[in-house]
């Protein structure tokens, strides 16, 4: 409670104000403090309500959905804008000299020289000795007749 | 009413079977006085019932928190000023209009309540009142029309003793100039 201390300061301060009554003017409502402890009662007898979710997740919740179809506007928008580019695939052709390279053995130790492991441009494995590899080289365009023959 | 102790309040809370009862005794034994506070913030009759009601319903969702070397009266009341304060600012916000404005509304309320029954002077007192930010409102109210202590106060608002003691200057200062103010005096 106020102390006379108080009470001179206003007092001083305040002269007008220090001399009003302090009544109360403001009219409760009748039987309100009879009515008023049973509605509490009634509300807090309710069962309570499922766990409401944080503020920030309500927000979240809002923004996340409204953020999802701006984006997909956004790239909806930028993709009739600027049609996709045609991408053009250039497959270089072997020129005949290149194909040829490859009927020689010598391309092939080329290839190995530089690291390139034989058996892996062999479409199979085969293990053949070089001088096989040679006469098998050799042999490959010539007609299977005429090698039936010679035999 | 014989008035309980808040030992003897919280002792029945505790237990299960009688806290529906404790907390009813809780109600009726504080509902005056803060009932009042809360008139004088927020002056609308309706609104002071729906305020007191959440003041009330946060303290029995919190009582179980509540540490008992505080006194009860003074943890209620901070709920008190806290959504007295929350309910000004929601209006406000509801409105999408100032503060001032806000005043005008709670000065225009008292104006036209038939649940306002002062004289002149006093009319013309709680208008002053009114004027005052919310905060400054919550302070003045306290101390001149509870006479609380400004130590009281400060647990109850959370602010400073000095912070509190120049506000409650001003808000006298701005006051007395309203009421002295001449050619204004029976409005």
């Amino acid at each position: 409670m106020g102390t006379e201390h108080d009470t001179d300061d206003l007092k001083r301060l305040a002269p007008t104000l220090a001399s009003l009554p302090k009544a109360d003017p403001f009219v409760v409502p009748e039987g309100f403090f009879e009515r008023f402890p049973h509605q509490v009662q009634a509300r807090v007898a309710k069962p309570a309500p499922t766990a409401l979710l944080p503020v920030w997740m309500k927000r979240l919740a809002l923004a996340l959905p409204l953020a999802a179809a701006l984006a997909g506007a956004w790239w909806l928008l930028r993709a009739k804008e600027a049609p996709a580019p045609e991408v053009a695939v250039e497959i270089p052709e072997a020129g005949i000299d290149e194909l040829e390279l490859l009927e020689h053995p010598e391309a092939f130790a080329a290839l190995a020289e530089e690291g390139a492991p034989l058996e892996a441009l062999a479409p199979t494995s085969v293990d053949l000795t070089d001088d096989e590899l040679a006469v098998w080289l050799e042999n490959e365009s010539t007609d299977p007749s005429e090698l039936i023959a010679e035999l | 009413m014989s008035t309980m102790s808040d030992a003897e309040l919280m002792a029945l809370f505790r237990k299960e079977e009688t806290r529906h009862y404790a907390f009813n005794l809780i109600v009726r034994q504080y509902q005056q006085r803060l009932y009042a506070f809360v008139r004088r913030m927020v002056t609308d009759p309706d609104e002071t019932q729906d305020v007191l009601q959440n003041v009330f319903i946060k303290a029995w969702n919190g009582l179980d928190r509540f540490r008992e070397d505080a006194q009860l009266f003074s943890w209620l009341y901070r709920i008190a000023h806290n959504e007295s304060i929350s309910h000004l600012k929601r209006m406000r916000r509801g409105l999408f209009v100032s503060e001032d404005s806000v005043i005008d509304r709670l000065t225009t309320t008292l104006d036209g309540s038939e649940h306002f029954n002062g004289d002149a002077i006093q009319r013309k007192l709680q208008r002053a009142v009114m004027t005052l930010p919310t905060k400054q409102r919550a302070v003045f109210t306290m101390k001149y029309f509870e006479e609380m202590k400004y130590e009281e106060m400060s647990r109850i608002t959370g602010t400073s003793v000095g912070a509190l003691k120049a506000s409650y200057h001003i808000a006298v200062k701005k006051i007395e100039e309203q009421l002295t103010r001449a050619g204004d005096q029976t409005n």
